[in-house]
């Protein structure tokens, strides 16, 4: 509640009086006693009896000053002042209201003994306001504690912005050492608190103010007790949708987390191969989620699938780290938001630019270099722009012996994002934003190489994409929200290798979804929308007819001696989806998330209807069961559904997904999971044993396993997790019988953890170990007259395996802070014990002997940072 | 690509089966396998003959050996090329040839039907006569497999495993063997073009050594150990026939011109490439690819001179095949 104050003229009395220590007017002068005074001689000093209200001077009143005013007041043995005057002057009217007021006080005389005398006296008289009768309210305030999550200690610095639903000004306000800051004079009425600071989640409230109150909130922000510049990236663990969380499983790293991986030089998404449930593929580009072939996952970046995450395929990722708002790896049964894919999902988005101040960033390592910049543009206006590019190019004719090739366009790389973000209200978020990414390699052998000499002459690798992105959302309500995306541009994938092999694919895509979220009741949500798709490009193809990978070890053979095929056409297909989902809270303690999707796949002319439901019980405060169940369809993939090089009459893969798991709190920094999963996969693209027919339809599959992890919830010091997945993929073509799935890998674990030492140091590790990949034994070969090479023939599909994987990164930083930014050096050390880990086998010309092939050794990679 | 390291074989470097992300991933790894050439094993380049090795088959037609393709119903002579780094030791061979078949939709190098003809000896080289079945036994086919294997050493002979079909050797060791033999169903014509125009070695003309020639006494001389020998190959324009060729989407038909491979191997040394190409868009009446050796070590040269012979084989587009060697001596 708000004090009432009256505000009222109040003028407090002081009185001093100084008797003096002689007789005036007309008394007669008493000689100096030399005696001490006895009773009758007692001093008594005058009293006032009649006291007279001033003036308040009006312009003073105005401009609420207060005085006090001293006065020399001469009383005569009947009480009567006769006469007065100011002691010290205080100007602004008040000396002379002070001397016509107090000209008309009346005392009780000065007494000596009985005998009334006159007397002269200092009298002070103040002018005080007293407060104004106040009216009705017609505003409130806000106040409010932001503190850090891990230590509940105040967070200062963070800024906090208050938007109101009615247009007003946005206010601004900063919190102050113990974490606490004030908002007066808010009009009543629901006010959108948006809080960031350096190195922490950004977190958002709503909150109503009422007239004549003080509402008071506490927040807590997850990340860090103390805004440091060396922890930069803001992005939070949460889903987009709003909690509860809907997926029976959901694997979220965050900033802090990511940006701490070691062995990933700074890179969060090149963290996705560590998270729980992905396997291991020497081609970090190849995401393996729960033994799922990396053709059946996606990642979505900003609701777009994206192609080539990373440059030269897992060299770094193509955006910037620092943008970065989310990962969240779904390994199965997603959302019916996500579709056409039977594997896993991983949805990738950025953040908002900052709106505090301008920041920047500069990163040079030994690489490439990036900037980012980023800042308020104008009012509810901010941008941010980032781009990086390699230059391996100025140094790697030094790396490749001459001998062997030579580089006629040295790779290269380089990425770009920009973006515009407008929030004119609470109730309306804009953003655009353009990116792309280009890879480009060129080099001409200067032989052609051993046992297969298609490999000869020049060979080239350009990839490329732009898009631009509009993204909408809207409130409505405190109910209903809406967001658009859309996402478009243009793409272009071009490889050569010698006279044999010539790829050109340039194309344009688009990608739309319209999502509805509406709040029904307090128990039940529902989700739906559409997501669009459209993919032309110009296929040009000349070269080998492309074949399943899996179960096929002849696939990635030589060139040499294969029939060769011609594909020019150019393409269109649209793939539009509608979907619709439910979270609904049956009971206090259980969510259900009932869902559908309904997919035109418009390559291969075929509808999919994909239900799915999952659910969650909190069977105590911190524990919680979930399950899962559904169906997932995905259209044929790449050349699959042409003509000439596929089967156009392919059918859609299905998969059925299962899921049981349970998520265990231990105390307030520990969380457990662990999940149970099968997958079963049918109508599987297969190589086909039918003269003509390239593809069809004859493979199935199954998967299943399980999940255990245990995180350690990020805090300023540490974070940490352990995860351990143990799953048998395998797949059965043309019922010829269980055979191990490619990419099979029993046993994944991974163990990471980062400590932050202090004084700016930052130590982080990670440690894997994995299962190696099956493999096919060449039990002989045959010697091709017409080609002068040698066909392996093989033993039993993936019969073998490779040795297991196990490496070791460690990543070391020193920060300082410097004025308002900081500087950073970093070494991040993959492989810190050098282990020769198989990633290969080798074999002579004729397959007679083998050997293994290493892959990087221990590669130290050091980088400087600077960032305000 | 390193030449000691001739065939790489990628864990689970697999891809979509978009064609560009096979050849795109295929493109790294050859730009990881140059960069990474010293992390893998390191073998014998297949351009050092240290064993007993099959290096190619010729196709003569019978009566006309220039010509390499057969018409239906002619009599195909094939020979097949066996070196070693001395003398060729004893061979028994044998053959099968029969349609051409596929295995899961590809195309196969042995023999998926029944055999047409079945053959059996031990002369060295082992060479063939196949009767080409008429056009009404062919069927579709256009062209015959000839399968086999050849085993080295006195005595050995092939034979096959009765479940596998996979082919062995009773002793000693064994090549499996495929060739293609491409018919002449029209007017277009293949002929076998010509190993042996003209060789130099270091600039100097290198002809063919008489039989008995010791390569020490007449041969060109190499230090032990010296490296850059340049090995000149001349080639004509006129072994790279034109023809046409059904190609692009839709196919249409297309003048082409045959390209070369020559194959390059040494008892000696080092070659820089097994391979060396002239490709069909090379116009010219005459092409000269130059390889280069390097002589062996000196302890691996003995005080007399140590002979190093070399062959080669040059392959067009189409099934025909030529090979010629020459001989050398390196000098401690």
């Amino acid at each position: 509640m708000i004090p009432r104050f009256q505000t009222s003229l109040r003028i407090a009395l002081a009185l001093t009086a100084t008797v003096l220590a002689h007789v005036a007017y007309g008394q007669d002068a008493a000689p100096a006693a030399t005696t001490a005074p006895d009773a009758a001689s007692a001093l008594t000093p005058p009293k006032l009896v009649t006291f007279v209200d001033a003036i308040y001077p009006a312009a003073a009143k105005a401009a609420r000053l207060q005085a006090n005013v001293d006065l020399e007041l001469t009383i005569d043995a009947t009480g009567a002042v006769t006469s007065a005057r100011v002691a010290a002057p205080v100007g602004n009217g008040f000396d002379e209201a002070a001397l016509e007021a107090a000209r008309r006080f009346v005392f009780e005389p000065a007494k000596r003994g009985d005998k009334a005398i006159p007397a002269r006296i200092r009298y002070r008289y103040l002018f005080e306001l007293a407060a104004e009768a106040a009216p009705l309210p017609t505003t409130g305030e806000l106040e409010g504690k932001i503190l850090s999550r891990s230590d509940n200690q105040g967070i200062a610095g963070a800024l906090v912005t208050l938007s109101a639903e009615d247009g007003q000004p946005t206010r601004t306000a900063i919190s102050d050492p113990s974490g606490a800051f004030h908002f007066s004079a808010l009009p009543p009425g629901r006010f959108h608190v948006r809080l960031a600071a350096s190195g922490l989640a950004p977190l958002a409230a709503d909150e109503e103010v009422a007239a004549g109150e003080l509402t008071s909130v506490t927040y807590r922000m997850e990340g860090a007790g103390k805004a440091s510049a060396a922890a930069t990236l803001e992005f939070g663990a949460t889903a987009t949708i709003e909690a509860p969380p809907r997926e029976v499983t959901k694997r979220s790293l965050s900033g802090e987390e990511l940006l701490r991986v070691a062995g990933t030089r700074g890179d969060p998404l090149k963290a996705i191969e560590y998270m729980p449930g992905v396997g291991r593929s020497p081609q970090a580009e190849f995401i393996i989620i729960r033994g799922s072939s990396p053709a059946d996952s996606e990642v979505e970046f900003e609701g777009a699938p994206v192609y080539r995450l990373y440059h030269f395929g897992g060299l770094t990722s193509f955006v910037q780290p620092r943008l970065l708002d989310k990962i969240d790896l779904y390994p199965g049964n997603f959302s019916a938001r996500f579709g056409r894919k039977m594997g896993g999902i991983i949805d990738v988005g950025v953040r908002d630019p900052k709106t505090d101040a301008l920041h920047g960033m500069v990163d040079v390592n030994v690489v490439d270099s990036s900037f980012l910049f980023e800042g308020p543009l104008a009012k509810n206006w901010s941008f941010a722009v980032a781009a990086k590019r390699s230059y391996v190019d100025l140094f790697i004719d030094k790396l490749v012996p001459k001998d062997q090739a030579q580089i006629t366009a040295a790779p290269v790389y380089w990425d770009y994002q920009a973006m515009l973000a407008y929030k004119p209200s609470s109730n309306d978020r804009f953003r655009a934003m353009v990116y792309g990414s280009y890879d480009d390699l060129k080099l001409i052998l200067a032989h052609p190489a051993d046992a297969d000499p298609s490999i000869r002459g020049g060979v080239s690798s350009k990839t490329e994409f732009h898009r631009a992105q509009l993204t909408w959302q809207h409130k409505y309500n405190a109910a209903v929200e809406h967001e658009i995306n859309l996402s478009t541009g243009p793409f272009s994938f071009g490889t050569s290798v010698g006279p044999d092999l010539a790829v050109q694919i340039p194309g344009y895509e688009g990608f739309l979804r319209s999502e509805w979220r509406a709040r029904l009741t307090d128990r039940l949500r529902l989700l739906g929308g559409l997501d669009v798709s459209y993919n032309w490009f110009n296929f040009s193809y000349d070269g080998p007819r492309p074949t399943q990978i899996d179960g096929d070890p002849d696939s990635f053979g030589p060139l040499t001696g294969r029939q060769n095929v011609s594909l020019h056409h150019s393409y269109g297909f649209l793939r539009p989806a509608a979907y619709l989902e439910a979270i609904w809270q049956v009971a206090e303690r259980l969510t259900l998330v009932p869902g559908a999707r309904v997919d035109y796949l418009g390559d291969v002319d075929r509808w999919t209807f994909d239900p799915r439901l999952t659910g969650r019980y909190q069977l105590t405060a911190t524990t919680i069961l979930k399950g899962g169940v559904g169906l997932f369809s995905q259209a044929p993939s790449g050349a699959d559904s042409l003509p000439v090089l596929g089967n156009p009459h392919l059918r859609p893969g299905r998969a059925q997904h299962y899921s049981l798991g349970v998520e265990q709190d231990l105390g307030t920094r520990l969380k457990v999971t662990a999940d149970g999963f099968y997958k079963r996969l049918s109508d599987l693209t297969v190589n086909s044993p039918v003269p003509g027919e390239n593809l069809n339809n004859d493979g199935i599959g199954r998967i299943y396993g399980g999940e255990v992890s245990a995180k350690l919830r990020p805090t300023a010091k540490s974070s940490g997790f352990v995860s351990y997945t143990l799953s048998r993929s395998e797949r059965n073509d043309h019922g010829e019988g269980w055979r191990l799935f490619n990419w099979d890998q029993t046993h994944i674990l991974t163990v990471a953890g980062a400590y932050r030492l202090g004084r700016g140091w930052d130590l982080s590790g990670t440690f894997r170990y994995v299962t190696g990949n099956p493999l096919t034994p060449v039990v002989g070969s045959v010697y091709n007259a017409n080609t002068d090479t040698y066909k392996p023939i093989y033993g039993a599909i993936n019969s073998d395996r490779s040795n297991a994987f196990h490496r070791l990164d460690l990543r070391v930083e020193k920060s300082w802070h410097v004025r308002s930014g900081s500087i950073a050096a970093y070494l991040d050390v993959q492989n810190a014990y050098d282990r020769h880990n198989e990633e290969g086998r080798a074999y002579n010309f004729d397959f007679t002997k083998t050997g293994v092939i290493s892959g990087l050794p221990l590669l130290p990679s050091f980088g400087v940072r600077a960032e305000f | 690509m390193n030449p000691n390291t001739t065939r790489t074989i990628m864990t689970n470097t697999t891809t979509e089966t978009s064609s560009s992300r096979t050849a795109g991933l295929l493109l790294l790894g050859l730009a990881g396998g140059i960069l990474l050439a010293g992390c893998g094993p390191t073998f014998d380049p297949a351009s050092l003959i240290t064993t007993t090795r099959v290096l190619g088959a010729r196709i003569e037609v019978e009566g006309a050996p220039e010509r390499a393709t057969p018409i239906p119903g002619e009599t195909a002579d094939v020979t097949w090329l066996v070196t070693s780094p001395e003398a060729t030791p004893p061979l028994g061979w044998a053959f099968a040839v029969c349609m051409p078949g596929t295995v899961g939709g590809k195309t196969s190098l042995g023999c998926e039907s029944a055999p047409l003809a079945l053959f059996e000896g031990t002369a060295s080289p082992p060479r063939i006569a196949i009767s080409v079945p008429p056009v009404d036994v062919l069927g579709s086919a256009t062209s015959l497999v000839l399968f086999g294997q050849i085993c080295s050493g006195a005595g050995s002979m092939p034979i096959f495993d009765p479940q596998s079909g996979v082919p062995s050797c009773t002793g000693g060791d064994g090549t499996t063997t495929s060739v293609n033999i491409p018919l002449q169903l029209g007017d277009g014509a293949n002929h076998n073009p010509t190993a042996d125009r003209g060789f130099t070695f270091d600039g100097q003309t290198w002809p063919a050594l008489a039989a008995g020639d010791d390569p020490c006494v007449v041969g060109p001389r190499a230090s032990a150990g010296t490296k850059d020998h340049v090995i000149g190959n001349t080639t004509e324009g006129s072994d790279r026939e034109l023809y046409t060729a059904l190609l692009g989407d839709p196919p249409v038909a297309t003048p082409e011109r045959e390209s070369l491979q020559i194959s390059q191997f040494t008892t000696a040394g080092k070659l820089t490439s097994q391979f060396s190409f002239v490709e069909g868009t090379d116009d010219n009446a005459e092409t000269t690819v130059d390889v280069t050796w390097e002589a062996p070590p000196t302890t691996e040269v003995p005080a007399a001179g140590l002979p190093v012979t070399f062959t080669f084989v040059v392959r067009d587009d189409r099934g025909g095949t030529d090979w010629t060697s020459r001989a050398a001596c390196v000098v401690p």
